[in-house]
């Protein structure tokens, strides 16, 4: 049900300007152009990779039961529509404490370094060494070693503080039980199996896809306080370099610093090996998030504001239509319009 | 010497006694003999060239043609706390593999898959660093008329053919039949290897095919089975749906089991094999993606629903009951029908000449592929497939290979069937079928020749409960041993 209210949002939000596809790319995290424009213009940032694994035949489905339930519409464009019994099922939707923007899929891997490094602790504490570890992944397994022997897990009262930093955390006021639930049954030590997806769906009579946006949200929340209580040591360390400090996907960072560095859009063409739209995507992105970013060199002589607010009138992000009533301009200078544009909506609704 | 072989076997690897046959084939091995070494799957195979590791002054080469099988010999040797190890594969990126390359003598154990053998850079490192021994694991893949036919391995006996004082070869299998047997030797060039060969009977496990007249009686007789005698035990069903279901309705009757299938999270499948391993579920119901890696000696009984793909795949599955050596009881439910579905199974996601058709004509517009995938004309497999064979053969040959592998796989499965419905004995067939012959037959042998259930296995204990959740306070004071 969250996430049939989530997509539901989602349709609510996009205004009938974007195809179904649209939440579709956005919940699986797509570093495309159109994405990314999509989070910011229409304030998505929520659900940004909130499933990135998620199969196009699965959306398909649940899209279709919400259309079989008369929750949305999709028209012969494919351009989905809320009802007003999808609106009456959105009202009911509760507020996350989601940051997918913000931690883009990297909770992920902090989950994934928490479980290896309290796997490899609780045999530590059982001295029982031989165990297979539960991530398969060769870089989890360098990471959770590095830590390990920077901390010096063998010291007497190591582990005492681990788990004492873990309660701490975990005693946040925007965990709830079930959160905690969720998060510590998905962890497994010496004799402490885990618990699978299927089987907490069963004993908590909850649907698996519920759970998991309630991990995602616990894991956020978990890393935000993490961030702010300064009190903690250890488990700041294990946060490192989860939450992105560039706004930007890395391909847009890489065409960021080379412009930078004076280079011409035809040269970072060049340099990169990539299509002109791709850079333009880019710049489209820079604009989007980079706040001392000027789009003035692609407007020479013109003033930016007033078409900006020309634009805000046709209260519309539609490229097509605004391409018709503005047929002098690009669509990339439209997207960069709108993107600076976007940005000063933002600043007005929070 | 066999005192020293011993104390390893004992510190190393925990176990007071050495398996049939593998105290042999490791002095052979000691000896610089070429050994070809025939063991049933799941009895120590791996042991024979783990221990001469430890005694041998440099690195063991051990090719092997599964990857899951590699991974799961990496992992046991980490889990010993064994660091010189290292699986070479085509997962690497170029700059990984290139760093390993450089410092590849520090390694131990290094696995290899054939195809890696024959890499110009991976040959001439080879060809530099001293070596101790080379394993060839599965070597029945190197053998055409082997069931399970790879190819690639054959350049491992043309790298082994240029290198005239090589270390000795190990070659390890589960099948012994004699047209297998001759291929190994001349595609290895073995020098006159000692061989030791195991009977590849089971005694301790006692085959049953079952008819029943429909679907719904399948069930209904499989879960009476599992209600009756006891586990611990797995049910190999076809499909991952089947495996939720089964799973599903087991558990409303009481049953503890899970559902495990590769469609699952990496993490909750590791879930369902340390549930299994803590006894904390009796069963597990799985496709034929459970069981490499599955280390557990005390399995009672496996279930079929179907018919499985080949004899191999059958006695592989089977292979996972009883490595402790007591009675253990391999059931098989079909109806008369089921055949057909096996072998839709087995094909249904198998090219054919106009998926060739399709892959050619994409490749000469410059279409990548995936592209064909994400627009759902071909499938993942039939990608995988046909990339391998285009890149080796021409259009024509690969239509005539992919019709040849077709007919094999319905093959397969009407050997698998034949034995279980129509031989006189089960356990004689699939011995012969391995290319042995039987020296006795247990009592209660088979359901030709006759049993009696409950004397193999004992009637199912009253229940434990089935998994409960903790607190998270609880549950995280566990974890960690902590009492508060
Ligand atoms: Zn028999």
């Amino acid at each position: 049900m969250l996430f049939q209210q989530i997509i539901l949002h989602m349709v609510n939000r996009l205004n009938e300007e974007r195809t179904i596809s649209a939440p579709y790319h956005l919940i699986r995290g797509k570093r495309s152009g159109q994405t990314i424009q999509d989070v910011k213009s229409y304030h998505l940032t929520k659900y940004f990779a909130l499933f990135p694994r998620l199969t196009k035949q699965s959306y398909d489905q649940i899209i279709h039961q919400m259309i079989e339930s008369g929750w949305l519409r999709v028209n012969e464009l494919s351009i989905p529509q809320i009802t007003e019994l999808g609106e009456k099922v959105l009202n009911q939707m509760p507020t996350f404490h989601l940051n997918g923007w913000l931690y883009r899929g990297n909770e992920r891997i902090f989950f994934q370094r928490l479980s290896l490094v309290t796997q490899t602790l609780s045999h530590v504490k059982a001295n029982d060494l031989a165990f297979i570890p539960i991530q398969k992944d060769e870089k989890i397994h360098n990471w959770v070693r590095h830590f390990l022997k920077m901390v010096s897990y063998k010291n007497e009262g190591f582990i005492e503080e681990f788990y004492q930093e873990l309660k701490t955390t975990f005693q946040s006021a925007a965990l709830t039980d079930l959160h905690l639930t969720i998060l510590s049954h998905r962890l497994s030590g010496y004799q402490v199996s885990g618990v699978t997806w299927q089987q907490l769906s069963h004993m908590l009579e909850t649907d698996q896809m519920d759970l998991e946006i309630l991990f995602q949200e616990c894991l956020h929340i978990v890393l935000d306080e993490i961030s702010l209580n300064t009190k903690l040591i250890l488990l700041p360390r294990m946060s490192e370099g989860i939450k992105t400090t560039t706004p930007l996907t890395e391909s847009a960072k890489r065409t960021a610093d080379l412009y930078n560095q004076g280079h011409s859009i035809e040269q970072i063409m060049s340099i990169r090996q990539l299509k002109k739209s791709t850079i333009e995507d880019h710049f489209v992105e820079m604009a989007m998030n980079e706040p001392l970013f000027s789009i003035h060199m692609f407007f020479p002589c013109e003033d930016i504001q007033h078409i900006i607010q020309q634009i805000k009138n046709q209260q519309t992000k539609k490229l097509r239509t605004l391409k018709e009533a503005f047929p002098a301009y690009s669509y990339f200078q439209l997207r960069l319009l709108l993107a600076i544009g976007g940005d000063s909506i933002d600043q007005q609704s929070t | 010497m066999t005192n020293n072989l011993h104390k390893i076997l004992f510190e190393k690897f925990g176990y007071s006694s050495f398996r049939p046959g593998q105290l042999e084939i490791i002095q052979s091995i000691l000896q610089q003999e070429d050994v070809v070494a025939i063991l049933p799957t799941g009895m120590g195979k791996s042991l024979c060239y783990q221990l001469p590791g430890y005694i041998l002054p440099h690195s063991v080469v051990i090719i092997s043609p599964l990857l899951a099988l590699m991974q799961d010999q990496v992992e046991q040797l980490k889990k010993m706390g064994e660091k010189r190890v290292i699986a070479f594969n085509s997962f690497l990126t170029q700059s990984e593999k290139q760093t390993l390359l450089n410092k590849l003598e520090q390694y131990k154990f290094i696995f290899l898959s054939p195809e890696m053998v024959t890499q110009e850079k991976v040959k001439e490192k080879l060809k530099s660093i001293p070596i101790s021994l080379i394993v060839a694991d599965e070597a029945h893949c190197i053998s055409q008329w082997g069931y399970d036919f790879r190819p690639d391995y054959l350049r491992l006996g043309e790298w082994l053919g240029d290198n005239m004082d090589r270390p000795p070869v190990l070659a390890l299998t589960a099948t012994a039949t004699k047209q297998v047997m001759d291929d190994i030797h001349t595609h290895l060039n073995m020098k006159k290897p000692t061989q030791h060969i195991q009977s590849l009977d089971r005694p301790n496990i006692r085959y049953a095919a079952i008819e029943v007249d429909s679907r719904e009686g399948k069930f209904d007789k499989i879960a009476k089975q599992i209600d009756d005698f006891t586990g611990p035990g797995i049910l190999y069903t076809q499909s991952r749906k089947k495996a939720d279901n089964y799973a599903q309705k087991l558990i409303t009757k009481g049953i503890r089991i899970a559902s495990y299938h590769a469609g699952m999270e990496q993490v909750d499948r590791m879930f369902v094999q340390q549930q299994f391993l803590n006894n904390e579920i009796d069963w597990v119901c799985a496709t034929n993606a459970f069981g490499m890696g599955v280390h557990k000696n005390d399995v009672r009984q496996v279930i079929h629903d179907h018919f499985p793909s080949s004899v191999a795949n059958y006695s592989q599955e089977i292979g996972r009951a009883g490595r402790d050596g007591a009675d253990s009881l391999a059931t098989l439910f079909y109806t008369k029908d089921d055949e057909d579905l096996s072998i839709f199974v087995a094909t249904n996601d198998f090219p054919d000449e106009a998926h060739v058709n399709v892959f050619m004509e994409a490749t000469r517009n410059g279409i990548q592929p995936t592209q064909l995938v994400s627009q759902s004309l071909l499938s993942e497999t039939h990608v995988r497939i046909l990339s391998y064979w285009l890149s080796r053969k021409t259009m024509e040959e690969t239509v005539k290979i992919l019709h040849q592998l077709r007919l094999q796989k319905i093959q397969q499965i009407h050997q698998i069937k034949d034995i279980l419905l129509n031989s006189t004995c089960i356990r004689e067939k699939i011995v012969q079928f391995f290319g042995q012959a039987i020296n006795s037959k247990p009592l209660n042998c088979c359901s030709k020749c006759g049993m009696e259930l409950d004397v193999i296995v004992e009637s199912s204990k009253a229940n434990s409960s089935y998994l409960t959740l903790q607190s998270w306070e609880n549950r995280l004071s566990s974890l960690f041993h902590m009492i508060d």
